[in-house]
């Protein structure tokens, strides 16, 4: 799993299409297309190709790639909520849902997650979670589609 | 009045005068929200009106007017 936090990026479509690109290089023709749900989904040459998930937050831009189900939220760690104690639970609420594919409603706030498939991590201002069965094995920052330092 | 009710319960959730809300104040284009702020508003209204709103329609609320016509066939 390979997951990218793409910062304050001036132009929120063209950031999806570059970390697409940066992700399987341009020499195969990697896109996005929506179900009628909402739900992004991963296509070479007309075929499903691996598993994408996308959020955003104030111009900051998560995306997972996965061979296998996944689900990515992001969220600013300083967001006030009222529908759980802490914004960590419910990025891991939206991960989770994303992950199944199914959409957020009230139930899902007291839905029983499977801990074993999330990670939650944190990246300067923000807080992501991650909801899949493969690995992460890259965690890559960029800023307006420039990789950080 | 709901309609004056569910403008200030929205421009609570999300930091707007309840003025600048109508009937036609689009969720996603004109307030840009979110699927939090969606559950966040939808349990606010739950509690104010005491209802309960079902999950399959909160999905075709695009308007503020749209949640009014709901609570109020609920009513």
């Amino acid at each position: 799993m390979k997951i990218y936090i793409n910062k304050h990026c001036s132009d929120i479509s063209l950031a999806k299409k570059f970390l697409i690109e940066l992700n399987f290089g341009t020499d195969k023709n990697y896109c996005m297309e929506y179900s009628d749900n909402g739900k992004p989904n991963l296509v070479c040459d007309g075929k499903q190709a691996g598993f994408i998930s996308i959020s955003h937050s104030d111009g900051t831009l998560a995306m997972a790639f996965s061979d296998k189900p996944v689900g990515i939220d992001i969220e600013s760690k300083d967001r006030k909520i009222s529908v759980c104690p802490y914004i960590e639970d419910w990025t891991k609420i939206e991960a989770y849902c994303k992950y199944t594919g199914e959409g957020l409603s009230k139930k899902a706030v007291s839905m029983k997650l499977p801990e074993h498939l999330i990670k939650t991590f944190y990246s300067d201002e923000y807080v992501v979670s991650v909801c899949g069965e493969e690995e992460i094995d890259t965690i890559a920052t960029l800023i307006d589609n420039r990789l950080a330092q | 009045m709901v309609l004056n009710d569910v403008c200030k319960i929205v421009g609570d959730q999300l930091n707007k005068k309840p003025e600048n809300l109508s009937a036609q104040t689009s969720f996603k284009e004109d307030l840009n929200v979110d699927s939090l702020d969606v559950v966040e508003i939808v349990m606010a209204l739950e509690e104010f009106f005491d209802v309960e709103i079902d999950d399959e329609e909160v999905l075709k609320f695009n308007t503020i007017g749209d949640v009014v016509k709901y609570i109020e066939s609920l009513k």
